[in-house]
C-alpha cells in the first residue's frame, strides 16, 4: 500500500528495518517520505494489536445462533 | 446463473440448491437478479461465520488488521497531505526522542531546480482526492458487519 500510494503521490519513500531499509523512487518524484524503525514497529504492533483485539472481543461475545 | 449458486456455502447449497435452480429458470437474467445472487452469497457466508466461533474470531482478526491498515494509510496520506502545505521543507515527526517518520519537499517541487512531474498542488489535491477514498472506505469497512448481519427472526 505504501508502495502504491508513493507511486501515485510521486513521492521518493525510505522505510527504515532495522540496520536495513528499503527505498523505492518513482519516476518524477517530488517529494521525500522516510519512516524510521520506530514506525516499522509501531505499525506491526498497531496492526497485529487491532486484530488480535478484534478477534478477543470477538471470542469472548460470542454466542451460538438461536 | 446457476454458476452463481457456486459462490454460495456448501451448507446453503445442501439445503436450497434445488429450490434455487428452479426459481432462477423461471427468472430473466438482468443484472438487477445477478446481483441479488451475489449480495445473497455474501450473507449466507456471513451466516455461516457467525455460526462457528473459530471461523467469526478469524473473521474479527481479519477486519481488525483490515481497519488499522487503513487508519495508518489515512496517517500517512495526512502527513503528505501536512508536509505538502506547510511552510518548511521539512516536516518531522516525532513522540518525544523517538522518530516517527520525515516528509521533505524536494528543492525541485519549491521551483529552485528543474519542474517535477506532479506540482505541488497536483500532489495535494491527489492526496486529498485519495484521504477521501480511504475515510469512505474506513467507513465502510466499520459499517460492514452491520450491514451483512441478518436480522432476527
Amino acid at each position: 500500500m505504501l508502495f502504491l500510494f508513493s507511486s501515485i503521490l510521486t513521492l521518493k519513500l525510505g522505510v527504515e528495518v532495522g540496520p536495513a531499509g528499503i527505498s523505492f523512487t518513482p519516476p518524477g518524484c517530488c517529494g521525500h517520505v522516510y519512516l524510521y524503525d520506530a514506525a516499522t514497529v509501531g505499525s506491526l504492533v498497531f496492526t497485529a494489536g487491532c486484530g488480535a483485539g478484534a478477534a478477543v472481543w470477538k471470542f469472548r461475545r460470542w454466542r451460538p445462533a438461536r | 446463473m446457476r454458476l452463481l449458486l457456486r459462490l454460495y456455502p456448501r451448507s446453503w447449497r445442501r439445503r436450497y440448491e434445488r429450490e434455487m435452480e428452479v426459481l432462477l429458470e423461471d427468472l430473466r437474467a438482468d443484472t438487477g437478479v445477478l446481483l441479488d445472487l451475489a449480495v445473497g452469497a455474501v450473507i449466507a457466508y456471513a451466516t455461516v461465520v457467525r455460526g462457528n466461533r473459530v471461523l467469526n474470531t478469524a473473521a474479527a482478526f481479519v477486519h481488525g488488521v483490515c481497519v488499522a491498515v487503513l487508519l495508518q494509510a489515512i496517517a500517512f496520506v495526512i502527513l503528505v497531505l501536512a508536509g505538502n502545505n506547510g511552510a518548511g521543507i521539512l516536516l518531522p515527526v516525532s513522540i518525544g526522542p523517538v522518530h516517527i517518520a520525515t516528509f521533505w519537499r524536494s528543492t525541485a517541487q519549491l521551483g529552485l531546480e528543474v519542474a517535477p512531474l506532479l506540482p505541488a498542488t497536483a500532489v495535494g489535491l491527489t492526496a486529498s482526492a485519495m484521504l477521501a477514498v480511504l475515510m469512505v472506505a474506513l467507513a465502510t469497512f466499520l459499517a460492514l458487519p452491520r450491514l451483512v448481519r441478518t436480522p432476527a427472526r
